[in-house]
């Protein structure tokens, strides 16, 4: 009696749960009322009963209770989540690995899509950690056939006073200085900065104060704001650096304020010192020195166009005032585009390539899945043609259906965030662009909500496209005799499906040549690039930057003298074949450069002011560089102070300076055709172009080589060591000799040369590798739709084949026959590619170097690759047509 | 090419008439209510099966199958008084409307047709 009054409430309580509300009190009822009926014969078999029926209740799924529906012959279609869910179930049992090719295809194109999207995001338009980052804008100088300029002081203050678009403007100029903190000195990247700079970046202080006007003006005490990195090496983190006295480059400041972590403008700087001073009373020289990075905020509202006109008017009333400024342009450009070095557009363009090839290989994805679905409707037709004759809609039907590619879109959308989550952090080993500064803020590819719904929204669009285009009209049932009679296990396959088959795997591989075209065209000029010759060496040759101490730089003669000492003892060490000093490493960012006059060429235009790129050496260093001597001689340790003064030129500076005669012997002068206060030189020698400058990579440069000992330059030397040994290991040798030679000198880490190249070249790369592993990826996707769907109708038209063995075919026809089915379809797939490659390409010509858009190396290149990879794809469906035993089948 | 698991087939299936064709479950649940008469409710059918059948079937089956039948229009129901030993829980009764009525003669006739001459085999087994 005790379990009977436990059992029939507790099973009560339990069907409640699972129980629509409107069937709960009847079935209940009932229960209880047949439950004490039972009861009355036999307790235990009651008890069995209702346990029986609880179980069958619980196990089964829940019924919703319908709603009344007006009487009709076809019955309800079944709406609901868990009988989809079986039936999606039902047909994953029945084909797994159709089903995990679509889920892995799907993974694929989602993953690839999400992880670019996110790198897209973070480069070009998650907000940097500013206040109102969008609002900042950067400049430069710009004069043609040069590298962008930075800004002058004196327009610097005409910007500030005159452009209304500007809510504030600060300058910085950046320096590497020897700090002392304690017993330690370090090199590190300064800053020297308006005390408007950091207030306009909107930057506050974590620790201390900012530079505040009165620091600023000339005259106040040294002090200094330093980056949270440097706080936490060199200062251990401690609160009570603020305040401490240091020495920078040999003079003492006070550390007045710690910034926040990741703060690093203009590029990588880790202290900022006030400028101090006042600029209307600087020398002409200093006030019109380019060598300043201009940071600006826009008022609310404020256009960058807007900006840029008044910015223009202000240039032309500056080149009225100053002869100098003639022919230079400014714009203000955002500074993000700054940052990531996209002066003129080339890596934003690049990273649209990107995006648009994985769209292209998301659209193959889509397809090919569409593909294989379709295939499977195929097999399942006369299954279907059964189930409507058996009473099921073509609306369920296509529910299930439905069903089935949401199971399908859903599962691989989910692998596809998976997957980019194991990606999107490989992109940015990947190295698209190097940032000057906010790097790790740029270059974070890292999963977040936003991801997470642009690859959900992704999935779902490819579930929907899935769909869409895998979707076959439901059987009705006017046509089930005709499917069933149509679709029996020995006939083939219908002429529109076969149709749709062809057309569909046909787009795909159009969609693939695309791709293959586009990352064709690109590597090609990625390897033209890198094979430009730059005219240098760059194998076993390093570099280090030498900081020297201002005492260094008050007697020319003595530091001449010191930088061949150092040399000479540099070269001394094991493994070190050659060294020399430059103030000028190729292809990095900055370049000294140097107005020139030619003896006997006076100028015809007095805006035309040449200008050569003024490179100061020590005799080895050209020798080492490997520059091509094509005319007269190279600098030499005869070249000293007292010997006559001589210069090496480039063919491009003799192009321009001497065209069409001998430059050898020809005298050059520094500065304009009136500044006579330079003395002459004699042109010595002639060497082939060397790649100078970062952003006119593709142009070459007039450049002089003047010697060391001659000329006196303030620019931080550069010291250039050639050894076949492995750098890495020579940095602590080079180090300790600098150091043995004078204890002040700080000295960089040696970078190989090659690092140097290759680092130009980060975004074209990047654009290469991804473009290629995007194309292969869609060929091969291509290459397997091919192959299923040739499968597919080779399997589908066994009979067919196996008859015409029977009636005497031979075999190697058959063959043929498959093939030329393949080929049909390849072909027209690849005939529509080139088609609309050739048509698209023209916007690639942006991007590309030394290679036309129509590049017919690449378009027959891709043709054959496709025609080579389909016959390929047909060898074993082919193959599997011939080995048909006509007598088994027919039987 | 494979079929379908297997299905049970139902001859009243391949007709296309007025009245929906029913299951061999629906018909069943069918003919009991017409059998029940004003008596027809969940544990009333659930039992008249099992008496005639032999099939213990879970009244869970049986309510989703009465819904279904009623959604299809082909039965009627009606809510009646509480009573004691269902623990004072009401009943709801069904009763046949006449495209109920009409389907399940439909199948009716037709497995009296689709069996005509076949007695011998059919009532012995």
């Amino acid at each position: 009696m005790s379990r009977r009054l436990v059992l029939l409430p507790l099973v009560q309580w339990l069907l409640r749960q699972r129980l629509p509300e409107e069937w709960a009190e009847f079935v209940l009822g009932d229960l209880e009322e047949e439950y004490h009926r039972r009861s009355r014969q036999s307790s235990s078999d009651a008890s069995a009963w209702l346990l029986k029926q609880a179980l069958v209740c619980l196990a089964s799924p829940v019924p919703a209770a319908s709603r009344r529906i007006e009487p009709s012959t076809r019955p309800r279609i079944a709406l609901r989540p868990g009988h989809l869910l079986r039936s999606a179930w039902r047909t994953f049992r029945a084909r797994p690995l159709l089903t995990v090719s679509c889920i892995a295809i799907l993974a694929a194109g989602v993953g690839s899509a999400t992880a670019v999207s996110a790198a897209v995001y973070g480069l070009l338009i998650r907000p940097l950690p500013l206040p109102a980052s969008e609002r900042l804008v950067s400049g430069y100088a710009l004069r043609e056939g040069f590298d962008p300029f930075g800004t002058s002081l004196a327009e610097y203050s005409a910007f500030k006073t005159g452009v209304a678009s500007f809510e504030s403007i600060g300058v910085a100029r950046t320096q590497t200085s020897t700090l002392r903190a304690g017993g330690d000195t370090v090199r590190v990247q300064g800053a020297v900065v308006t005390s408007d700079y950091l207030s306009t970046a909107g930057v506050v202080p974590a620790l201390g104060r900012a530079i505040s006007p009165a620091d600023d003006r000339p005259g106040s005490s040294a002090s200094v704001v330093i980056s949270h990195s440097l706080w936490i090496r060199q200062f251990a983190g401690q609160p009570e650096a603020v305040g401490r006295s240091v020495t920078i480059d040999g003079r003492a400041a006070t550390v007045i304020g710690i910034l926040p972590p990741g703060f690093d403008l203009p590029s990588g700087t880790e202290m900022w010192m006030p400028l101090q001073v006042t600029i209307d009373t600087l020398p002409l020289q200093d006030r019109l020195a380019s060598t300043y990075m201009p940071l600006a905020r826009l008022r609310p509202g404020a256009a960058i166009g807007r900006a840029n006109e008044e910015i223009a008017a202000i240039a032309k009333a500056l080149a009225a005032e100053y002869p100098q400024r003639r022919g230079w342009t400014y714009r203000a450009i955002g500074l993000r585009q700054q940052l990531i070095g996209d002066l003129d557009g080339r890596t934003t363009r690049i990273v649209g390539l990107v995006v648009a090839a994985v769209v292209f290989l998301l659209v193959i994805c889509c397809v090919n899945v569409a593909n294989l679905v379709l295939l499977r409707a195929a097999d399942r037709e006369r299954d279907e043609a059964i189930r409507v004759a058996l009473g099921a809609s073509g609306g369920q039907l296509t529910l299930e259906r439905l069903a089935e590619s949401m199971a399908i879109g859903l599962a691989g959308g989910a692998a596809g965030l998976a997957l980019t989550a194991w990606v999107a952090p490989l992109l940015s080993t990947l190295n698209p662009v190097r940032p000057v500064a906010f790097g790790p803020a740029l270059t974070d590819f890292r999963i977040d909500t936003l991801t997470i719904t642009i690859g959900a929204s992704l999935s779902a669009l490819t579930t929907i496209l899935t769909a869409i285009v895998s979707h076959t009209p439901s059987n009705s049932r006017s046509d089930v005799a005709a499917t069933l009679a149509a679709s029996g296990p020995r006939t083939g396959l219908g002429r529109a499906r076969r149709t749709r088959l062809r057309l569909l795997v046909a787009a795909q591989i159009a969609v693939a040549v695309l791709l293959l075209i586009g990352s064709g065209l690109v590597l090609r000029s990625f390897a033209a690039l890198r094979d430009t010759d730059i005219g240098f060496r760059t194998r076993g040759v390093a570099s280090s930057q030498l900081t020297l101490p201002p005492r260094m730089f008050t007697d020319h003669g003595s530091r001449a003298a010191d930088l061949e000492r150092l040399v000479a003892s540099v070269r001394n060490i094991p493994g070190i074949s050659n060294a020399g000093i430059t103030t000028n490493i190729p292809l990095q960012r900055g370049s000294f450069d140097s107005f020139y006059t030619v003896e006997g060429r006076p100028v015809q235009n007095p805006n035309d002011v040449p200008i050569t790129g003024h490179r100061v050496v020590t005799p080895g260093y050209l020798g080492l560089l490997g520059v091509r001597l094509m005319q007269g001689r190279l600098l030499s340790e005869s070249d000293t102070a007292t010997a006559p003064l001589v210069v090496v030129i480039t063919e491009e500076l003799a192009r321009q300076a001497c065209p069409g005669e001998d430059p050898i012997g020809r005298r050059i002068r520094r500065g304009r055709s009136t500044d006579t206060t330079n003395p002459w030189l004699t042109v010595v020698g002639v060497v082939g172009d060397v790649k100078e400058d970062r952003f006119n990579f593709r142009t070459d440069r007039a450049a002089w080589y003047l010697p060391y000992a001659q000329q006196n330059s303030s620019a931080p030397p550069n010291l250039v060591i050639e050894s076949q040994a492995d750098i890495g290991t020579l940095n602590a040798a080079v180090r300790q000799r600098v150091r043995a030679f004078d204890p002040d000198v700080a000295a960089s880490e040696l970078v190989p040369f090659d690092v140097h190249v290759a680092e130009l070249l980060v975004t074209e790369r990047f654009a290469a590798v991804m473009l290629s592993a995007l194309a292969c990826a869609g060929l091969l996707l291509a290459v397997i739709g091919l192959y299923g769907a040739i499968s597919h109708i080779v399997r589908a038209q066994q009979p067919e084949i196996a008859l015409r063995i029977a009636v005497g075919a031979a075999r190697g026809r058959v063959v043929g026959m498959v093939v030329r089915e393949v080929m049909l379809v390849a072909m027209l797939g690849t005939i529509a590619g080139i088609l609309v490659a050739a048509v698209g390409a023209n916007g690639l010509s942006a991007v590309l170097y030394e290679v036309r858009p129509h590049d017919a190396v690449t378009y027959g290149g891709v043709a054959v690759l496709l025609i080579v990879v389909s016959i390929a794809a047909a060898f074993v469906p082919a193959l599997r047509a011939a080995q048909v035993d006509p007598a088994g089948l027919l039987r | 090419m494979r079929l379908e698991r297997q299905r049970i087939i139902t001859p009243t299936m391949w007709f296309n008439t007025d009245a929906p064709p029913l299951g061999d479950f629906e018909q069943l649940t069918m003919l009991a209510v017409l059998r029940l008469d004003e008596d027809a409710y969940g544990a009333a059918i659930q039992r008249e099966i099992e008496s005639q059948t032999g099939r213990v079937v879970s009244v869970n089956a049986i309510y989703t199958t009465l819904d279904r039948l009623e959604a299809k229009g082909l039965l009627r129901s009606w809510i009646g008084a509480p009573t004691q030993e269902r623990g004072g829980r009401r009943k709801k009764h069904y009763a046949l409307e006449p495209l109920g009525l009409t389907a399940i003669s439909q199948a009716y006739r037709t497995i009296r047709r689709m069996s005509r001459g076949l007695e011998r085999f059919l009532e012995r087994s």
